[in-house]
């Protein structure tokens, strides 16, 4: 083919791709009424290990209703689950049209997991009227009515309560050593700095001090940080970063022998640090859940929900290890499928639409347990920040075991703007 | 205009340099010119014409204006920028800041967010005097770390995101995409019509002989060190002007959305649409955001149907396309589209004869 023609078919495959891009959005279709769910996850990206596992399991749990279950029953009839899915390559444009194409195929309700999500597609969630279920909600989302959180209770509040636990543990042993000396030790990650928003004024408050160490993202050992920890002193050291980051922090405490006890924030799982540096580098290590983790350890009986979890894991994904995520997306299924469920005793599925789901189903939510997967989650009028409760748990011996009883979180709120 | 309706074989010969000078030089140019102007206004009335194909619209609206200003610097005056995202989230802070803090209005915030990316531009443009090909391209990566470290430390409402106001002319308030889709698109045919213009005056002339010789350039009088900062300065200013926009457009500012990836997408835009063209810099963003839409349907098709994909492996499609795509554009074409574009026209204005 000459140049000049080869020139000509490829402006034609051109202008008959762009001719033809209205027909690839879908729009809702076919006589029955299911209810949408669309997710908005970064499935490239740095954050998209946490985003597919959480697509994973919100997808298999409303599959599973589906399929196991027939759909989700209510007074006057069933309703099955569409789940829909869109990739926002972890860019805040991308989520707003994501948001825009699952509108116009129908969605419902909206779930995801990722605070920056979350605070981009506030004003568009909360103009189409469509609830969010999320495992992470950000800033401005916290404080929204339309938003509705099943994971931890705001990414300030991690700290905070750790700092909580910490002091009542020291107060419990008598207070040794007249000041509580905690230590941080963080990457350069965008939510660190949210997480320890106003921190120093809490710290102040509790009568404790709080030294603070950063590591550069990527870096491959962080001695020199925990060598100054120590040097100041520090009973415990919270841990803020990715489990990459962790990973590190702990093969340097290992090089250096350090012995102060280490703890994970939310922000990864002690089952991603276990994965990622080996039962044996995470011994010890210290982690908070705000549900049961997917570890399989012989001596804890595993919840309903959290067998039902496991199940779905072996099924879908046969040849992959667990991952805890998994159960953040199981979690926001369940807190759907309950406020669907809701939803129904009060109106036909023909009339369930994302205001009516909102305003009967989760607005109503009380209690809830996922069987046993989490703590009681309950939506207040001026507060859907869901589980407040948070447990720590261990590594030993490869599996995870608790370290504290569930206790309740703090609840500052970064204000909203 | 030329005496004639169509681009004859033979070329179109002016006597005089003002008519020499002009882009529309036949009449079908400008009845075209006239009939795609009156087709962009009136796309969002069509039918089939959804809101998400406006959003992409508006989207590709906005990355053009980025790969133009990244065209002039890059591509006319031969000055490698890996750091264009950290402008645009320049301007986008800039403007985000002033609305949400002292209330200024969209009119007057962008035109603030162009010129203190501008700024902040020639500021890193400085080592340009003596650095040129990789060694400068560092420097422009420095900048994108530099600046996404500030973003994230120094202040901590900027790590947080907040939410901006939308644009408004009176009452008439652009939320929506079908509204802000005539905010976009004058923005985008403005820029380009003064981005064209640019590059066929003085100093885009002196880029160009900056890109092929600096020396000789030098030789010939042309003040090199003045230039590539006038280059730096004119690549930010339209980066920060469509960071404005894009937070306007979004109505949040948000750190995590001006990443050294992005900064790689709009460079393998220009790639593929072709280095220092304006023609081939649309032809690259509207190639760039079609490919995507194609890669996002295919994408979970494969993994639904290839069962040895693992979980993600669909999406994951994208970067090894869009990357691929650099690679054989610099490969095979490296004159990218814009050159493809021309030897179509060749091919049409001479058809049914060969040459």
């Amino acid at each position: 083919m000459t140049g000049r023609r080869t020139s000509g078919v490829i402006f034609m495959v051109m202008i008959s791709s762009i001719l033809s891009a209205p027909l690839s959005t879908g729009h809702a279709a076919g006589p029955t009424r299911d209810v949408v769910v669309g997710n908005i996850s970064a499935m490239t990206g740095p954050t998209s290990g946490t985003h597919m596992m959480c697509q994973s399991g919100s997808r298999d749990y409303l599959n599973y209703l589906n399929e196991e279950k027939g759909g989700i029953s209510g007074k006057d009839g069933k309703v099955k689950i569409k789940y829909l899915a869109y990739d926002s390559q972890y860019v805040a444009a991308k989520a707003k049209d994501g948001f825009a194409r699952l509108r116009e195929q129908g969605m419902d309700i909206l779930t995801h997991c990722a605070s920056g999500h979350s605070d981009a597609l506030m004003m568009d969630y909360e103009q189409a009227k469509i609830p969010l279920v999320t495992g992470s909600q950000g800033v401005a989302s916290l404080w929204s009515d339309w938003s509705y959180g099943n994971y931890h209770s705001g990414i300030a509040n991690m700290i905070r309560t750790w700092i909580v636990w910490q002091k009542s543990e020291w107060e419990k042993a008598g207070k040794p050593g007249g000041t509580l000396v905690l230590g941080t030790i963080t990457t350069d990650e965008p939510y660190v700095p949210l997480a320890l928003w106003d921190v120093d004024s809490f710290v102040k408050e509790q009568g404790i001090r709080l030294v603070k160490e950063t590591i550069p993202k990527g870096t491959t050992d962080a001695s020199p940080q925990l060598l100054r920890l120590k040097q100041a002193g520090v009973k415990q050291i919270y841990v803020l970063s990715s489990a990459n980051g962790a990973v590190v922090v702990l093969q340097s405490a290992k090089s250096m022998n350090l012995d102060t006890p280490l703890t994970q924030c939310a922000a990864a799982t002690l089952g991603d640090v276990i994965s990622l540096g080996g039962p044996k580098l995470a011994e010890g290590y210290q982690g908070e859940y705000f549900f049961e983790p997917m570890s399989e350890n012989p001596k804890i009986k595993a919840s309903a929900g959290l067998a039902l979890a496991r199940g779905l894991w072996k099924k879908n994904h046969p040849k992959e290890s667990p991952n805890d995520m998994y159960l953040n997306g199981i979690l926001s299924g369940m807190v759907i499928a309950e406020g669907v469920r809701l939803a129904l005793e009060k109106v036909p599925p023909d009339k369930l639409n994302g205001e009516a789901i909102k305003k009967y189903g989760f607005d109503r939510i009380s209690g809830f347990t996922g069987m046993g997967l989490t703590k009681s989650i309950t939506y207040l009028p001026d507060d859907h920040i869901g589980p407040k409760q948070v447990r720590y748990w261990v590594v030993r011996n490869g599996y995870v075991e608790p370290v504290s009883d569930w206790m309740p979180t703090t609840t500052f709120r970064i204000p909203k703007k | 205009m030329a005496n004639t309706s169509f681009y004859p074989p033979s070329g179109i010969y002016s006597d005089q340099y003002k008519k020499d000078m002009r882009i529309i030089k036949t009449k079908t140019q400008m009845i075209m010119s006239i009939a795609a102007l009156i087709m962009l206004f009136v796309l969002p009335e069509l039918p089939y014409v959804s809101g998400y194909i406006l959003r992409l619209i508006i989207g590709a609206a906005i990355a053009l204006i980025i790969c133009l200003g990244l065209n002039i610097l890059t591509g006319y005056c031969g000055q490698l920028n890996i750091g264009q995202s950290a402008f645009v989230m320049v301007g986008a802070f800039t403007s985000a800041l002033l609305n949400s803090k002292f209330g200024l209005p969209f009119w007057a915030t962008f035109i603030l967010a162009g010129l203190a990316a501008a700024a902040v531009g020639v500021f890193f443009g400085i080592p340009s005097v003596r650095l040129k090909g990789l060694y400068l391209a560092l420097t422009t990566l420095g900048a994108q770390v530099i600046l996404t470290w500030v973003a994230l430390f120094g202040f901590p409402i900027t790590a947080a995101g907040f939410s901006v106001d939308p644009v408004k002319i009176g009452s008439i308030v652009f939320n929506t995409p079908e509204k802000f889709y005539y905010i976009a698109i004058p923005f985008a045919l403005v820029m380009t019509f003064f981005a064209k213009n640019m590059m066929r005056s003085k100093p885009g002339r002196a880029f160009i002989a900056i890109r092929d010789n600096d020396k000789a350039a030098e030789g010939m009088g042309i003040d090199i060190f003045r230039y590539k900062l006038l280059a730096f300065a004119i690549c930010t200013f339209y980066a920060g002007v469509a960071g404005s926009l894009l937070v306007h457009y979004m109505m949040w500012a948000q750190l995590e959305s001006f990443t050294l990836q992005d900064s790689i997408w709009y460079l393998v835009m220009i790639i593929v649409g072709g280095f220092g063209s304006i023609e081939g810099t649309i032809l690259g963003v509207i190639f760039i955001t079609v490919l995507k839409e194609i890669i996002f349907v295919i994408g979970p098709i494969a993994e639904a149907n290839l069962p040895f994909l693992p979980m993600g492996a669909g999406s994951g499609l994208l970067l090894i396309i869009i990357g691929g795509m650099a690679i054989v554009f610099l490969s095979v074409e490296p004159r990218g589209l814009a050159h493809r574009w021309n030897l179509f026209k060749a091919y049409y204005r001479l058809w049914p004869f060969g040459y």
